[in-house]
């Protein structure tokens, strides 16, 4: 099982990158089980024909916390995707971080790797490492590998930098490696020479560039991935280079991952 | 809160806590594990009350508390401060020769929203301690409504530093119960006749070596219920596996019970039915000594009141009342048994903010445990908690001897309580 967070300043376009990147994994063949850690609870929308899912936290609220199933919270998406939602608590209330904590405590009590048994896990997270529960997703038995999502806006870089850094900070822990950096492009001057100078600065490499494009738009319009709405698309193409790179920087090409099914 | 025929007497209120409300606390049940010491990582305000509480039971030389500051939960430095402590409890314990084979973290539910890394910290430790098991342990009021409350939570903790064996003799573990059997207690007989011995129990043991020896044992028996969930993960992880004997005061289902372990140990059970017949007669001759006074039980002095309350029912006592905040759901069937049988039962809950109308309201009853004799203002209490090793026949005679001793003499409820040592 290969388990990848994808982390990114607030609005740059994470779980749009992560649903396309599921679906195109999956229609790779994989069993994929995208986990959205945000409190917004709309990771998966596109995956779920435009519908946002009950999140774990809900259903704990809902139906209390011994009384929750794996059914409850666990939703088949698009190309038999699996969609969790963590969920969060009422905005301006509660404690986000220890939401995230709670849900994936959940997802384990309730033995949901082993009975799903995914191929990849994909846990699209809220901005930035702000806390331990964001640090979830980084640590050791949830995710291998890390992927940051930026633009080359200046804000995007910075959460970009804290990010990294907080993954070096973990790196003595055996926590997740950071594996890259994607480039969600925002066409401001020089986004791609910028963004690689940061990179570098990060002691990471850009795997990945993906232009801004109204096809991302038009799908989500329809409540759907690129990957769904418009297979033929240049955009469509474009998220299927970035599921065989993702596949390569991660040590696994087609083939050796489908032995492993 | 209180019904004779309400439809649901179990309320989730405004709580009350009267001052003989309370248990062991995870302190005095960490501490059965032999050689082992514990550091509470928390506010002060939280580790105040088991401080005292330990202070009171003697047992101050065996835990240490690091109390957290504001600032080391807000700029992170809190795991660096723990591992520190660590460092400098070890040394020191080190430095008067008293190192300990298993070091207990307990850490607060401030821990939960710091989504700490144990494992990590556990590494950590590892490598500067390596003389020295360590695990993390919570003090966690807020999961008392989840399937792992912190009595199950602990006693799973402490089963989870066994190691597993490659092979098992004839031995069974007694678990779930925090006092050991009665030492006349006929499982000592019997249970050997059924080939199964030695009975092993937490509390034999002196050295953490020594007690490595429960990973021996062919079969766990849970004698009551926080002790199922250790179970199940020693099923899982020694492939040990378990029967639920819990405590019982009917004398039917104690026989029921023996019938139950021999088939899972594929033994013939030896005649018990005179164990049987002679508990029965003893119980309604207590009764009939008793001589009508009315009963009140609770459930901090035994695992299943309802259990207890359908034995005595059956057997002539006259019963009036059962504090339990709710049911266990072992204890489920014997409950809808009074519902249907006894509506007359008062059933009250001893957190219930209206329970305090109830005070001093059964001066002339027999009170079972410290909380039933604090709300009804009975002269009459037989302190008892934590089951106090009853298990078997042998447990059904000594209640019967509790209940005779407890009607002769009058008792002094605060010094009952104080000695009781009672952990909220």
């Amino acid at each position: 099982m290969l388990k990848i967070a994808i982390y990114g300043k607030g609005g740059i376009g994470k779980s749009t990158t992560a649903s396309n990147l599921s679906a195109a994994l999956s229609d790779l063949g994989y069993r994929v089980m995208q986990i959205g850690c945000d409190p917004k609870s709309d990771s998966t929308k596109n995956l779920m024909s435009g519908q946002k899912i009950p999140t774990v936290l809900d259903q704990i609220r809902e139906k209390g916390v011994d009384n929750v199933r794996l059914e409850d919270i666990v939703f088949t998406g698009y190309g038999g995707i699996l969609c969790v939602e963590a969920g969060g608590p009422t905005p301006g209330i509660g404690c986000a971080g220890r939401g995230i904590i709670t849900a994936f405590e959940k997802l384990e009590d309730l033995g949901a790797y082993e009975q799903y048994r995914p191929d990849i896990v994909l846990y699209d997270v809220l901005g930035d490492v702000v806390c331990g529960g964001f640090a979830m997703p980084i640590r050791g038995n949830y995710a291998d590998h890390v992927f940051i999502v930026t633009s080359g806006e200046m804000m995007a870089l910075y959460a970009a930098s804290n990010i990294a850094s907080a993954i070096h900070n973990f790196g003595k822990r055996g926590y997740a490696r950071f594996s890259g950096i994607i480039l969600n492009k925002r066409n401001i001057d020089n986004e791609e020479a910028l963004v690689q100078k940061a990179a570098e600065e990060m002691d990471g490499q850009v795997i990945s560039v993906i232009p801004r494009d109204c096809a991302v738009q038009k799908a989500e319009e329809l409540g759907m991935t690129v990957l769904e709405a418009l297979p033929e698309s240049d955009m469509a193409q474009c998220y299927r280079r970035l599921a065989t790179k993702f596949l390569e920087v991660c040590g696994h090409d087609v083939l050796q991952l489908s032995e492993s099914i | 809160m209180m019904c004779c025929n309400c439809q649901n007497p179990f309320e989730n209120t405004l709580r009350y806590s009267s001052p003989a409300h309370g248990g062991w606390g995870v302190v005095r049940m960490g501490h059965l594990l032999p050689e082992s010491y514990q550091l509470f990582v928390s506010p002060a305000a939280c580790g105040r009350h088991g401080a005292v509480g330990a202070c009171m039971q003697g047992r101050k030389s065996r835990v240490s508390y690091l109390y957290l500051r504001e600032e080391e939960i807000v700029s992170g430095g809190y795991e660096d401060q723990l591992l520190e402590a660590v460092d400098e409890l070890l040394e020191y314990l080190a430095s008067h020769n008293k190192t300990p084979k298993v070091l207990m973290i307990f850490v607060s539910c401030i821990d939960d929203l710091l989504g700490t890394d144990h494992d990590a910290l556990l590494m950590q430790i590892r490598e500067r301690h390596s003389d020295v098991r360590c695990i993390f342990c919570h003090m966690n009021p807020t999961s008392i409504d989840t399937s792992v409350p912190p009595p199950v939570n602990i006693q799973n903790k402490i089963y989870s530093l066994l190691d597993p064996v490659s092979s098992h003799d004839d031995g069974v573990n007694m678990v779930g119960n925090l006092v050991p059997l009665l030492p006349n207690c006929e499982a000592y007989r019997l249970l050997p006749q059924m080939s199964a011995s030695p009975v092993r129990h937490l509390t034999d043991y002196r050295t953490f070596a020594d007690w490595q020896e429960m990973s021996r044992s062919r079969l766990n028996l849970v004698i009551a219920p926080p002790g199922e969930y250790s179970a199940m993960q020693m099923q899982k992880k020694h492939g040990t596996p378990y029967e639920m004997a819990l405590t019982s005061y009917d004398p039917l289902q104690v026989s029921q019970t023996y019938r139950g372990i021999a088939a899972a140990l594929g033994a013939d059970c030896p005649d018990v039915s005179d164990y049987e017949t002679r508990c029965a007669e003893e119980m309604e001759k207590t009764a009939k000594a008793l001589g009508g006074i009315p009963v009140v039980i609770d459930e901090d002095s035994v695992a299943r009141p309802f259990d207890l309350a359908k034995a005595l029912l059956e057997h002539g006592f006259a019963l009036k009342r059962i504090i339990a905040q709710n049911v266990v759901p072992t204890d489920q069937q014997a409950y809808e048994w009074i519902r249907r049988h006894a509506p007359q039962i008062e059933i009250v809950q001893p957190q219930h903010h209206r329970t305090l109308l109830f005070h001093d309201s059964m001066p002339d009853c027999l009170a079972l445990g410290y909380n039933s004799g604090y709300l009804t203002g009975s002269s009459h209490v037989i302190p008892a908690d934590a089951q106090q090793g009853h298990w078997g026949y042998a447990g059904i005679l000594d209640m019967m001897r509790l209940f005779r001793e407890g009607a002769a003499h009058s008792t002094d409820l605060k010094a009952l309580i104080d000695a009781a040592g009672l952990v909220v």
